[in-house]
């Protein structure tokens, strides 16, 4: 019975973690865009630069 | 430890594998070379299953988990860690031949699910422990 009750609050954490998983993508893209925006022209000419 | 205090953990136990997985994009997105997306959602989950697995050996040193189970214990914390081992090996295997572009909102949100699972299972043992567990 425990161990229902382990995979249940388990699976419980894991869904409600992975509801948000959208906008943390979100949120990391929005900081790279801050951070590096050129960061698609850097990529194709095969050098990571960062402006600030 | 009374079951009162359960409700206090469950909030704070949620809140960390919440918290890593809002830390992790943010510290990916801004080093990463190419365009932060949905695609990277494989990679978030296994961050989280390596979470998950590292988590493994401090929690079953847990004294509380030590005076429920003995030295069952070491045998649960071995299987927990083969466990997330198969969920990150799962996750591999989608990063390798499924994580096709464009990746829409709800598979990016089961790529993560997957590699939510062991931090969750982990989490629970560390949970179930202490309400049902040795009293002191």
């Amino acid at each position: 019975m425990q161990l229902i009750y382990i995979a249940l609050i388990g699976l419980g954490a894991a869904g409600f973690v992975s509801l948000f998983a959208p906008l943390s993508i979100k949120a990391g893209r929005a900081l790279q865009q801050k951070i590096q925006p050129e960061q698609d022209a850097a990529a194709r000419s095969g050098r990571l630069q960062f402006t600030k | 430890m009374s079951s009162q205090s359960l409700w206090i953990q469950i909030p704070l136990i949620l809140g960390i594998p919440l918290a890593a997985l809002f830390i992790i994009p943010l510290i990916k997105g801004a080093t990463a070379h190419s365009a932060y997306s949905n695609e990277d959602a494989v990679d978030i989950g296994m961050d989280l299953a390596v979470l998950a697995t590292g988590a493994c050996g401090s929690i079953f040193a847990n004294d509380t988990l030590y005076a429920k189970w003995g030295i069952a214990s070491v045998v649960y914390g071995s299987l927990t860690t083969l466990v997330c081992i198969i969920f990150i090996a799962w996750l591999a295997m989608i990063r390798r031949w499924h994580n096709t572009a464009p990746v829409s909102n709800g598979q990016a949100m089961f790529h993560v699910l997957i590699g939510a699972i062991p931090l969750g299972l982990v989490t629970a043992i560390l949970i179930m422990s202490y309400p049902f567990g040795a009293r002191r």
